[in-house]
C-alpha cells in the first residue's frame, strides 16, 4: 500500500548542543579536554555544535519547507552546557535561538539560520543539558553540570508541560502536541548520570491536554526515551523507574499515540502494544539521533581509552501523516518516518526508519469513551 | 527493592561526596567499593544527596567509573549511518570527478592548483555556493512568492554574487568556501575562480538552479520551488 496524501510533515530535530561560538571557524569553542575526560562519554554532548551541520540543515530544512510546508520540532538540549552570557557569541541560548528563530550573521556565519520567528520555539522542549549550570570552559565540565538553570534557559523554552493549538488533520481529526520537561524533577544523582524525572510535570498536563477523544491524535514531545535501555551498571540515560511508570499510566489514560524524544544520540523507532479499559493500540515512540553536535573527537582529546571511540553522525527525522484506505475502504492515518544523515555531502534521506507506517486514526474506542458517549446522549435526552 | 532508611554505608558515602579529596573519606569509600557502589544506585536517601555542595564532582564520577556503553541497537544505528555516510561520499567524489573528465579539457585540472585540494573538496565548495544562494533567497522570500519565480541573482566573473537586495563579496565568498572544503584561503580562491570559468559552460553546475551565460555574469535561476 503506499503512503497516500500527505497531511502534514515534520522535520524532528534534537540535541543541537550550540556552544560558544568560535569566531574563527564557527564551531563551537573548546578550551581544553577535561582531566578525567575518559570518564564523561555520558557527556557527548559537551563538545557543541559543528558549523558544517548547521548549515547543511538549513540547505535540508529550507527544501522540504517549500516543497511540503514542513514545521519544526525540537527535542531537547539545544545547548552544550546552558552557558548563557551578555556576549552574543557566548550565550548558548542566544545563538540557538537566533539560528532557529533568526539567522546567525558573524564573520563565521553568512546567513545561516532556518527565520522561523515565533514558530521557533512552538513544538520545543528542554534537554538536560539545558538544565546545566553554564561556564564552558571545559576543564571544569563536572562543575558545569548543576547549579542551573541558567537565565537563558526561561527564555528559550515555552512554560512546561504545554498543550498546542490543534493541527487539522484534513476534516478527519486534529493532531495536539503537548511537551514536557523530562528534566525537571531530577535530583543531582539523576542529573549526573543524565537520568530523567518528571512525575509532576505529567500530574500537570493532565488537566490541559483533558480526557481522551476520537477525533484527536496526541503527541507527546520529551526529552528523555522511554525505550532506551542502558547496558551500564548505573543505567545511565534512562528515565527513573518511578517516572517510567508514571509515564505508561499516562499513555494508557490519556491516549498517546506518538512520543517524539531525542537524548541518546541515536536514532531509533519502536512500538509500544498498549491495552486499556478494552481497547489496543500501537504507540510509536520515534527517537531522534543529535542533529548538529560534533560528530568528531576533537584533536588532542583522545586518550589511550578513547582512541577508537566514534562519535554518532548528525541525524533528523522527518515525520509524515498519511491518509490512506484500509482494506474495507475505511480512511485511516498512517504515521511514516524517514531518517536523513549527514556525511560530508550534506544531508541525506536513509530510508524509512522502521517501524514506520503506524496507524495512529482512527483511535481505539474505549471503555470510557463508551461510557461518556452514553452520558451525553442522557443529558441530551432531558 | 529500594532502600529508604539511613545505614553506615550512607555516612560513608555522604562524607566522601562532601570532599573526595579527603584522603581517610577516599580511603574508606574505596575500602568499601563495590558493594558501595550498588547501595548507591538502591538508596534513596544517596541519591538525594546535592552534589553543589561537593568540592570536586570529577572525582566522585571517576569513582563512580561513570561509563557509556552501546546498545546494541546503537552499534547498528552506528553501522547504518557509517555505511549511509561513506555512499554519499563516493557519489560526491564521482560527481566532482565526471565534471573534471567533461571540462578539464577547457579549463585544466583544479586538483593541480593546490595540493589540498580533493575531488570532495571541489564538491564540498560548489555546494556551498548554491547553499549561500538558496539561503539567501529564503532569508529574503517575499509572500505569496513560492513558485520559485524570482528576482535575478547573478554570479559575475570577478567572485561575487548579486543577489536582489545584497551583494556577496569576493573575499567573503572565499572564507566561506574555505570552510566549508576545510581548504587554505589561496586554495579556495583558485578553486573559486575555476567553478566560475565552469559555471560558463556547465549550465546544471548547481543542484537546483540553471546558469545562463550573460556577459561577464552567469544569471542563476531556480529550477524548482525549493525556496
Amino acid at each position: 500500500m503506499g503512503k497516500g496524501d500527505c497531511l502534514g510533515t515534520f522535520v524532528h530535530i534534537s540535541d543541537l548542543h550550540f556552544g560558544v561560538v568560535d569566531s574563527t571557524n564557527g564551531d563551537s569553542e573548546l578550551v581544553d579536554a577535561p582531566p578525567t575526560w575518559d570518564a564523561w562519554h555520558l557527556y557527548d554532548g559537551f563538545l557543541g555544535h559543528h558549523r558544517r551541520a548547521l548549515i547543511d540543515f538549513v540547505d535540508a530544512f529550507v527544501t522540504l519547507q517549500a516543497t511540503e510546508d514542513a514545521r519544526l520540532i525540537v527535542t531537547g538540549d539545544v545547548s552544550a552546557c546552558a552557558e548563557y552570557s551578555r556576549i552574543p557569541g557566548d550565550d548558548q541560548f542566544g545563538t540557538a535561538n537566533r539560528y532557529l528563530a533568526d539567522y546567525l550573521e558573524t564573520s563565521a556565519f553568512l546567513h545561516v539560520g532556518l527565520g522561523l520567528g515565533a514558530a521557533a520555539v512552538d513544538l520545543r522542549v528542554p534537554g538536560n543539558h539545558d538544565h546545566w549550570g553554564g561556564k564552558a570552559l571545559s576543564s571544569s565540565l563536572p562543575g558545569t553540570i548543576f547549579g542551573g538553570p541558567s537565565v537563558g534557559f526561561f527564555g528559550s523554552f515555552k512554560k512546561t508541560p504545554f498543550v498546542c493549538k490543534p493541527v487539522p488533520m484534513g476534516k478527519l481529526c486534529s493532531l495536539i502536541f503537548a511537551g514536557i520537561d523530562s528534566d525537571a524533577d531530577s535530583s543531582d544523582w539523576n542529573r549526573l548520570l543524565a537520568r530523567g524525572e518528571f512525575r509532576k510535570q505529567l500530574k500537570d498536563l493532565e488537566p490541559l491536554l483533558g480526557q481522551p477523544s476520537a477525533d484527536q491524535i496526541r503527541v507527546l514531545l520529551m526529552h528523555h526515551s522511554p525505550m532506551y535501555r542502558s547496558p551500564d551498571f548505573f543505567q545511565p540515560l534512562e528515565i527513573t523507574e518511578e517516572s517510567q511508570a508514571a509515564l505508561y499510566q499516562f499513555i494508557k489514560e490519556y491516549d498517546i499515540a506518538v512520543i517524539l524524544t531525542g537524548h541518546t544520540h541515536f536514532a531509533q523507532c519502536a512500538v509500544n502494544q498498549i491495552s486499556f479499559n478494552g481497547a489496543n493500540w500501537d504507540q510509536l515512540e520515534a527517537r531522534c539521533g543529535t542533529t548538529t553536535v560534533r560528530d568528531q573527537v576533537p584533536p588532542g582529546w583522545k586518550s589511550q581509552w578513547t582512541s577508537n571511540y566514534e562519535l554518532p553522525k548528525n541525524t533528523f527525522l522527518v515525520h509524515r501523516l498519511c491518509e490512506t484506505a484500509d482494506a474495507g475502504r475505511n480512511l485511516r492515518i498512517e504515521w511514516h518516518t524517514e531518517w536523513y544523515c549527514r556525511s560530508a555531502a550534506g544531508f541525506k534521506c536513509v530510508g524509512p526508519l522502521e517501524p514506520t507506517g503506524v496507524v495512529v486514526w482512527p483511535r481505539p474506542v474505549r471503555h470510557d469513551h463508551r461510557r461518556r458517549r452514553t452520558s451525553v446522549r442522557k443529558e441530551g435526552g432531558k | 527493592m529500594r532502600n529508604t532508611s539511613r545505614t553506615e554505608l550512607c555516612s560513608v558515602w555522604e562524607s566522601f561526596v562532601r570532599d573526595p579529596s579527603d584522603q581517610t573519606t577516599a580511603k574508606k569509600a574505596q575500602q568499601w567499593r563495590p558493594r558501595l557502589l550498588t547501595h548507591v544506585r538502591d538508596c534513596d536517601i544517596c541519591t538525594q544527596i546535592k552534589f553543589t555542595r561537593s568540592r570536586d564532582t570529577a572525582l566522585i564520577a571517576k569513582y563512580l567509573g561513570l561509563e557509556r556503553r552501546l546498545t546494541q541497537e546503537e552499534k547498528n544505528c552506528m553501522n547504518e549511518k557509517r555505511e549511509a555516510a561513506r555512499n554519499q561520499e563516493e557519489r560526491a567524489i564521482a560527481y566532482a570527478q565526471d565534471l573534471v573528465a567533461k571540462l578539464g579539457s577547457q579549463l585544466g585540472d583544479p586538483m593541480k592548483l593546490s595540493p589540498h585540494l580533493t575531488p570532495l573538496a571541489l564538491f564540498q565548495c560548489i555546494r556551498a555556493i548554491e547553499m549561500i544562494v538558496r539561503r539567501i533567497l529564503h532569508q529574503t522570500r517575499k509572500a505569496g512568492d513560492e513558485s520559485g519565480t524570482r528576482e535575478p541573482t547573478y554570479l559575475a566573473r570577478n567572485g561575487t554574487i548579486h543577489l536582489p537586495d545584497r551583494k556577496i563579496s569576493r573575499q567573503s565568498l572565499i572564507s566561506e568556501l574555505a570552510l566549508a572544503a576545510d581548504v587554505p584561503q589561496h586554495s579556495a580562491a583558485s578553486l573559486l575562480d575555476w567553478i566560475l570559468e565552469a559555471a560558463y559552460h556547465h549550465p546544471d553546475l548547481f543542484h537546483g538552479f540553471t546558469c545562463e551565460q550573460e556577459g561577464e555574469r552567469v544569471r542563476i535561476v531556480s529550477t524548482k520551488n525549493l525556496i
